[in-house]
Order: structure tokens, then sequence, then C-alpha cells
């Protein structure tokens, strides 16, 4: 016993590791072999068709797959039958009540109905001959969408997209009956465009809803929504919508051609998919607007452009997109011209703020400080006096630590979302300050460029300046204005050179095109937005006639 | 890919501007009002008109050749041959505006802002600029000028009204100047100030209507000349010519008159970063060219892959040691003869000789 005791704490054991390491790809699918397309048809021995289903979908692993093999009951004959769907993907009421019920409880009524009997004249005599496929088709199926197909490419398609397949012995057909019924989330607020005055119902994750509110909104036979899938393996549904009398046919032909040549596994979002159309691959900046407002991406449509809706986001892509798309609220449409031009104009300063403040202040009080007041620059150089940090260390740790309560207030469940707030208020402003790790001109400077950035309404725009605001203060600080210069110029340059689907990035301006009445930074009374962008091209260039409030001169 | 991009009217107008704005911000105005003082509003007027009919002359001249700028009306003259000595003096030409711009901007920026930086430095910051905006293309350079021409033309604008209450008539009195030979015979060497005429003789193949050559051409040089006759109008009534000789850049002289309160002391520097923004798109233009003509002279598919190159020369004639002094003697001598002779001399020589050449061809 001792032995044991002194064995259990000397002995030397070698600790049992559970160690697993993902072998090499061994067992590869072959690409040709995945690419390779299905072949095969409808039999008309049930067995076979279950069989091959039941391999096709790995039934013996696969737990969501529902199989349900019934009997019918016809002309005094059983057929065999089953059923084959995916649950949670179809509404059960709907399998229950329109394919159940008729088929097991009505069948023996319809029976004997003359009509669906065929009349066959073989030359010697004539016999009715009985149809099951139409009878199964035309009179025990009562409902609104039912298809038949005999090619299992198609079939496993429509089963993967919520149907219901119904095979029957001896038919060369199945019946692929739609029984859709996803629970999805219901129309919500959106979340990132809300607006004070303005519709407030945002996208949600159904394509099929997404396009239900396109057409809510815009009553015109000319709305085309025009569906594809992307994606080897998700199929992912993507809606293609645009006014046929309206939008440019390169514009839509273009677009198509982009998304119907993707050569991808798998599609999971509208923001994956522009990333995928998007014309330069190299820059930071957004190339098309993103929306969850079904108003917004209806007002983009009458204008001339193309709505992208992706299955499963409830965001739209606006294409083609300029400079001051993203600048543009939601609101601006709704509110009277004097506010929405006032806010417009703020929100163009709060761009350039966005990006150029920190470095501009880094410039000025390393290089240019001539240019602002002695007093002034006393005061900053006294507040600096106590901290040990050179500027550079002290912005960016400001910049970074901004950022990142940001990111950790998104990420935090919301509860805490506040306490992550007090918190980086607390230490980054008062802490640092006392600490004399920052000095108090630079949190004004930090606090007031964070600001103008949440002006942006686009997030993507404003997730592009606050990155490059970081590039403007290692400019500012090697060498004061002459890089900031230099950086705003090679940043402009680089933009200068970017279109979207064709339209340059600073349409309408550069180049220079006659501004129509509807397009450019001021935004015109609501009687005066004539014309459409002159940069669309589009098939009706005007909105509203010259006069559009008729009324007026009426009443003269 | 190839830079076939064409320009539109108002962005070839920006282009011609651009030039005529950098040499307001250089010493163009200052070296004008040195050598016809008090004459120099008279002088404008003069070159203007002289200027203004060459211009009608190769507007004229080039209406003969559809789309063909002086390398193809020379290469119809006399050849190849001919085609390459006025590419490579073209090519000389470009190089020595882009040395003298850099290195006098350069200099500038150093004496007045960043005394600590050495100048190489502040060339290599234009260097890493315009090499890059010429990687990426013409067409961003030129979206670039048409986007920097309306601000800079507002700050001259701006500058030339806030000088205003400084103006003093007596400093432009007497009007002819010294005498009637400075004015109207040494002043005809002022000539030069029209430097944009240069580029009249490449703008038309880069145009998208080249038709719209003729309208083009006369109303940037309106433009242009009218910013050079209000610079050079507030310079001499600001400043009296004998204390006009301080060889800094004229519009900066300007600047300092101004007065925005206490709060902004030095407005100069809110306008170094626009004048830096404008310097690196000219400079940008002028590797554009030299690389355009390069291109053409040795029938290159792209002219971007020469951008290091060329810029890598502009580099290397920075780096010849040279004082501001010495810059602004060759600016005064060599610059401005070399220019002359090849606006009036060589260019307007072999488009008459062409114009002759296609009208005998004809008959």
């Amino acid at each position: 016993m001792i032995k044991n005791i002194w064995n259990n704490i000397f002995s030397y054991k070698e600790k049992e590791e559970y160690n697993f390491i993902l072998p090499n790809s061994s067992n590869n699918i072959n690409e040709k072999e995945f690419q390779k397309e299905d072949t095969h048809i409808v039999s008309t021995n049930l067995k076979d068709n279950l069989d091959y289903l039941k391999i096709k979908y790995n039934m013996l692993i696969n737990s969501d797959i529902k199989l349900r093999e019934f009997e019918l009951n016809i002309q005094n004959k059983k057929i065999p039958v089953f059923l084959f769907y995916i649950d949670g993907m179809v509404e059960d009421d709907a399998i229950n009540n329109f394919i159940m019920k008729p088929l097991l409880l009505k069948n023996s009524i319809k029976m004997t109905e003359p009509k669906k009997n065929q009349i066959i004249d073989d030359g010697k005599q004539k016999y009715t001959k009985f149809n099951l496929e139409n009878f199964l088709y035309s009179s025990l199926i009562p409902q609104n969408s039912v298809k038949k197909e005999n090619e299992f490419k198609e079939i496993v398609k429509m089963i993967n997209a919520g149907f219901c397949i119904l095979f029957v012995e001896s038919l060369t057909n199945a019946l692929c009956i739609e029984t859709k019924g996803f629970k999805g989330r219901s129309i919500d607020q959106p979340i990132t465009e809300a607006v004070v005055k303005g519709s407030h119902e945002g996208f949600v994750e159904n394509i099929r809803t997404n396009t239900s509110m396109l057409r809510k909104i815009i009553n015109n036979e000319n709305l085309i929504i025009e569906e594809t899938t992307v994606g080897n393996i998700s199929k992912t549904k993507v809606a293609i919508c645009y006014m046929k009398n309206i939008t440019n046919d390169d514009l839509v032909a273009e677009a198509k051609y982009r998304i119907n040549n993707l050569d991808i596994d798998y599609l999971l979002s509208s923001e994956q998919l522009s990333q995928f159309i998007k014309d330069s691959m190299t820059t930071a900046f957004p190339q098309v607007i993103s929306s969850e407002r079904p108003d917004k991406s209806c007002n983009y449509l009458l204008l001339g452009r193309i709505i992208v809706l992706v299955n499963g986001s409830p965001f739209s892509i606006i294409l083609p997109a300029v400079l001051l798309d993203f600048l543009t609220s939601p609101e601006d449409s709704n509110l009277n011209y004097h506010y929405a031009n006032f806010l417009k104009g703020l929100r163009a300063i709060a761009l350039v703020c966005a990006l150029l403040i920190p470095g501009l202040y880094i410039a000025i009080t390393m290089y240019h400080y001539e240019l602002i007041p002695s007093e002034l620059l006393f005061a900053i150089i006294s507040a600096r006096e106590a901290i040990p940090f050179p500027i550079i260390f002290e912005i960016i740790i400001m910049e970074g630590s901004f950022e990142l309560i940001q990111e950790a207030s998104i990420r935090v469940p919301s509860s805490f979302s506040t306490t992550v707030g007090i918190i980086g208020a607390l230490i980054l402003g008062e802490a640092a300050v006392s600490a004399n790790i920052v000095s108090p001109i630079l949190i004004i400077i930090v606090a007031f460029s964070g600001i103008c950035a949440f002006a942006i309404p686009d997030n993507s725009l404003r997730f592009s300046i606050k990155m490059f605001r970081f590039m403007y203060i290692i400019l500012g600080y090697l060498s004061g204005f002459l890089g900031i210069a230099l950086g705003f110029f090679l940043h402009f340059s680089i933009l200068a050179s970017q279109s979207s689907f064709g339209v340059p990035y600073f349409s309408p301006y550069i180049p220079y095109n006659n501004l129509s009445s509807n397009e450019g930074i001021y935004i015109n009374p609501v009687w005066k937005r004539e014309k459409r962008n002159s940069f669309l091209n589009t098939k009706k260039p005007k909105i509203e006639s010259s006069i559009s409030m008729k009324w007026r001169k009426n009443e003269k | 890919m190839k830079s076939n991009y064409k320009l539109e009217k108002i962005e070839a107008i920006s282009l011609i501007l651009i030039v005529m704005i950098n040499k307001l911000i250089l010493n163009i105005p200052y070296f004008l009002v040195n050598l016809t003082e008090t004459g120099s509003i008279v002088n404008i007027f003069y070159i203007g008109i002289i200027d203004f009919i060459l211009l009608l002359a190769i507007i004229k001249l080039l209406s003969k050749f559809d789309n063909a700028d002086i390398l193809d009306v020379s290469e119809f003259l006399a050849g190849k041959k001919l085609k390459n000595v006025i590419g490579i003096l073209s090519i000389l030409l470009f190089f020595l505006v882009g040395f003298v711009t850099l290195v006098d901007f350069s200099n500038v920026l150093h004496t007045i802002y960043f005394s600590d930086f050495k100048i190489m430095y502040i060339v290599l910051f234009f260097i890493v600029g315009i090499t890059i905006a010429n990687l990426i293309g013409f067409k961003s350079i030129s979206r670039t000028i048409s986007f920097v021409v309306p601000f800079a033309l507002i700050s001259v604008i701006l500058i030339l009204i806030s000088s205003f209450p400084h103006l003093g008539i007596k400093n432009v009195t007497p009007i002819l100047g010294k005498n009637y030979y400075t004015t109207f015979g040494l002043g005809l060497s002022n000539t030069f100030a029209m430097y944009i005429m240069v580029y009249y003789y490449y703008l038309k193949p880069l145009l998208k209507n080249p038709s719209d050559f003729k309208k083009i051409s006369i109303t940037s040089y309106i433009i242009s000349w009218f910013l050079l006759l209000a610079t050079v109008i507030s310079m001499l009534a600001i400043f009296s010519t004998n204390s006009s000789n301080e060889p800094i850049n004229s519009l900066f002289l300007l600047v300092r008159q101004i007065e925005l309160g206490k709060f902004i002391q030095r407005v100069d520097s809110l306008f170094i970063l626009l004048w830096i923004f404008a310097i690196l798109s000219y400079l940008s233009l002028i590797i554009f060219f030299i690389n355009k003509i390069f291109k053409k002279l040795v029938n290159l598919s792209n002219e971007k892959i020469i951008s290091f190159s060329t810029s890598s020369i502009l580099f290397g004639l920075t780096l010849i040691p040279m004082n501001i002094a010495k810059i602004h003697f060759i600016e005064d001598t060599i610059y401005k003869y070399v220019i002359i002779s090849f606006i009036f001399g060589i260019g307007l020589f072999i488009l008459i000789l062409a114009n002759i050449k296609k009208s005998r061809s004809k008959n």
C-alpha cells in the first residue's frame, strides 16, 4: 500500500492527451465527379425511385428527410405511392389538408368520374382508359402550384426548395407540389437605417417576402423580378429587379451577366454577392448601395437602378452607385428640401472631418502651428507638457481604443453595451487624461471625428473612412500638410478611376454632365425633381412633367 | 489595359487651366513684373493678343489634320525622323518644365514650411505621388485635375478679391512702363507666360470630340489669360516694383497680405494644402505627356509601364545641386526662350509646312 502511494506521488506517468489531427485530404471528392450532372429519370417502378432518393439524401443518417408511404384506392385497385419532403421546409398543414386528406379520403368519390377516363379508339373497338396521372393532377390535389417532372435533377432542386414530391407506382412523372413553409422572421423595423419620418418596414430574410414588399410599393406590371440561382452547392436564390420601361437595357444585361457567371460553391448574403460583382477589386470604398429599406430600394428602382435581392439576406443591393448616394439618407426624400439640404451638407462636412480631422490636428500641432492663434497653441502645448508619449502614439492609442469600444459594444449582448460605453468613456476619457496618457484636447478631437463618422449614413463608407483616417494620421505625422495632400491626391486618384457598373464614381460632377434637376448634392424641391440621373441613361429621362402641380395652373 | 481615355470638354479645359494655375502659384507673374515693371498690365494685353493670334493659327493649321498632334503632323511632313526629333525635343521640354516646377516648389515649401526637411525628402513625396497617379492612369489624372481646378480657381479669385483693400493705384503708374522698348520690345519675351500654348499642340487626339478643339482652346485661353492679368494687376498694385524682387512664389506673396482676424494667423498655410494638390496634379500631367510622347515614338503598347523610369529620371534631375537663385535664373532665361522657340518656332513652322504640303498634295 505504501508502495502504491509512493508510486502515485513520485512515479512518472505519461499524460494521455486527446490529440486529434485532421488527416490530409485523402477522401477528397474529384472535382469532375462533383460537377457531374444527375441524368436519372423517374422510373415506373416505385421502389427504384424510393431507393434512389434514399441514397441521394442519405436517409439513414439524415434526420429531417421525411418519407410517407401509403396506398391509393382507385377503381378498387391499390396503388402504392410515397411522399418525399424535408421537414421544416414545408408547411405541415398544407401537406395534411391538401395532399394527404384528398388522396386518402376523397379518391374513392372521384374514381367513377367519366371525364377522367380517356376514350381510346384502337381501330377495332372503342374503350375507356383511366389516366391516373391526369386524375391526380386535375382532381385530387387541390393545390395551386403542382408541377409534373420526370428528371431527378429538377426533382431534387424542388425538394431542396421546400416542395413535397408525390411518387406513384407505374407513373413516369412525379408530382411536385408546392408546400413551402419556412419559419422566418416577420417584417420588422430596419435596424441600420431607422428614420423618423418614413416607412418602418425593413426587408427580411425570405426573398419572396422581400419581392412582395417591392410589389406592394410599386403597383406596376413593368416591375420585372427575374430569378436566378447562385452557388453550386447552396443554390441560393437571387432576384434581379428592375423597371422594364425605365432601366437601361445594357445595365440590366451587365448585372445579369455578372451574377450568372459566378462559379462559387455557396452564397450566403447580399454583401458577399456585392463583393463578387463589383467593378474594382482593390478599393475599400463601397461600389454598390446596401439597404434594408424597401421604400429606399423602390425609390432607386423608379430612378432607373437595379435592385438585387439574395435569399437569406435582409439587405438589398442597389446598383450602380456613386459617391453622393452614400451621403443620401432614406429620410431625405421625406423631408422638406430645406432640412434635407441642410442635413446633406452637414453629412458632407462630417465625411471630410471624419477622414481628415485627426490627421490635420497632428499636422498643425507638429508642422503648421502658425495656423492657430498663439493662445490656443500655448494651451495645447501646456496640456501636452506632462504627457510622456509622442503625439502619434497618443492619437493612435485613442483612435484605436475608440474603435475597440465601438466593436465591443456591437459584439456584447445589448444589456452589456451600455456598461461597455460607460467603462470606455470613464477609462479612456477621465482616467487617461488624469494619468497623463493623453491630452484633453485630443479627447475632443477623437470624439469629434468619431461623431462625424456616425453621421455618415452608409455603413460601408463609414468603415472605409475610419480605416483611412489612420493613414492620414500617419501621413500628417510624417510630413504635415505635404503628407496629407499627397494622401488625399492618391486617394482621390484611385477613387476617380473607379466606376460602378460603368458609372464613374464621382458622377455627375466628375466627369461633369449637364446636371439634371434631380442629381448632384443639392436636393431640389419635390416639384422640381423632373429628371432621372443623366449618367444612368434611362429609357425614360423625365420623372414628372415640367408643371407637376397642375392644380396651381388650373387655379389661374 | 490600354489607356484610351478621352477627355470631355470640361476635363480638357481643366487640363489647360491647371497648367496656368501652377504657373501662377510659381513665379511667372513675378518674372513678368520684374521685366516690364509698371508696364506689365499693358504688356499682358499685348502678349495676350499675340498669343491669341498664334492660338487661332494653331487651331486653323491643325484643323486640316483630323485627330492629329504635332508628332503626327511632323511625321506627315518629313517621316519618322522628324517625328522622332520633335518627340525628343518635346520630352526634353517637358522634363525641363517638370524639373523647374518640382525644384522650385520644393524649395518654396522647404523655405517657408518644412525647413527641418531635406529638399530631397520633399521631392521624393512628389515623385511617389506622380508615379502612382501615372500607374493608375490618365483617366484618374484628368478627373483629379477637374476636381482640383474649380477649388484652385476659387482660391485664386479669393486671394485676388482679398487683396483689393491693399491695392495702391500709384504702384501701377506709369501704366506704359519704363519705356516703349521695354514694354513692347523686350516685353515680347513675356509671351512665354502663356506657356499653355505648348499643350494645344498635343491636345487634339486626347479629346472625345475633336471638333470641340476650337471651343476648348479659346475658352481655356481666355480664362487663363484673365487669371494672369488679375494676378499681375494685384501683384503690381500691392507691391511696388522695387519691393517685388523677392523670389518667392507670386500667389504666396499675395496671400500673406490677407488677414482673417485673430484666429487664423497665417492664411497661406490654408492654401498650401490645395497648392500641393494642384502641383501634384500638374506634375502627373507632365509625366503623362512624356510617357505618351515616348509611347508614340517607340510604339509601346502601354505608357504606364514607363512611369517608373520617367519619374526616376525626373528625380535624378532634381538631384543636381541647385539653389533657388539658380532655379530662377533657369526659369528667367533658358526656360523662357526654350518655350518661346518651341511655341513660335518649331511648332508653328512644322504646322505651316505641313499645311503647304497637304494643299500641294491635294492639287
